[in-house]
């Protein structure tokens, strides 16, 4: 099984599911809806994938040290902890979101590549703009780190 | 029957071209099926944005400092010769209780009709 293969395991769901919504809605208000639908899933999936409450604590600490850095008026010596725990704390906030959301995309990679497969050209005009707006929406409404 | 073991490569030269070659299969790939959404990838973006401004406070901090320790040097001698002006009340006059206020308070009242 390739990585494609992969990708493309829940295509039979999706056309099942899409068949019976053509029946109630004309294409374009399914694409938008499939893309409602990918978009709250993969904020759901990132949030619940990533430890959001860690990444909230990082930002504050990355801003206090920011805070104790441009007001320092020591030694030299004496800043380099602060530097360094600054630079510790940027990279864990990288390493902390990462992964979450690359394993977050995967549902809007099987949708983009099962409506590229099944759907007319044009999709995408309406699949990537709804998409970007209610994944925003959902990411400040549900003040998502 | 003479048994073939896996060796791990223990010289510098042989690690790093082991993961050359690792480096040039991942290259490989002719398809690729990838996505950041604006959602996600913004987090991720927002992070990355962190990172390269701690780095860069980081360098302006390092690269500033001497500019900054003339400056307090500077504000130090100002201090030793002229500490009033540090203080920023020079232009005060010593507070007397013997000499009157400079304004008199005067009093208007109404003529008796």
């Amino acid at each position: 099984m390739t990585a494609t293969d992969l990708l493309l395991l829940p295509a039979p769901l999706l056309q099942w599911l899409d068949e019976r919504l053509m029946r109630l809605l004309p294409a374009p208000w399914a694409v938008g809806l499939w893309a409602v639908l990918a978009a709250i899933v993969c904020m759901e999936l990132y949030r619940a994938l990533s430890p959001q409450q860690r990444i909230g604590q990082i930002k504050q600490q990355v801003q206090g040290v920011q805070q104790q850095l441009a007001h320092y008026d020591g030694e030299f010596d004496g800043a380099w902890p602060l530097l360094s725990r600054m630079l510790t704390l940027a990279f864990t906030r990288v390493a902390l979101v990462l992964p979450a959301t690359l394993l977050s995309a995967y549902p809007v990679i099987v949708l983009l590549l099962w409506l590229h497969a099944t759907h007319s050209e044009g999709w995408e005009y309406i699949f990537l703009p709804v998409l970007c707006l209610v994944a925003l929406a959902c990411k400040f409404i549900r003040k998502i780190d | 029957m003479k048994k073939s073991a896996m060796k791990i490569p223990t010289s510098p030269l042989k690690a790093f071209t082991v993961l050359f070659c690792c480096q040039a299969l991942l290259t490989l790939p002719t398809v690729a099926q990838a996505y950041i959404g604006p959602g996600a990838g913004l987090s991720l973006l927002g992070a990355l944005w962190a990172l390269l401004v701690a780095m860069g406070a980081a360098l302006v901090f390092v690269c500033a400092w001497p500019i900054r320790r003339l400056m307090r040097r500077l504000r130090a001698d100002k201090a030793t010769e002229d500490p009033a002006l540090v203080d920023g009340d020079a232009d005060m006059a010593p507070f007397d209780a013997e000499s009157p206020p400079a304004v008199q308070r005067t009093e208007h009242t109404e003529p008796r009709q």
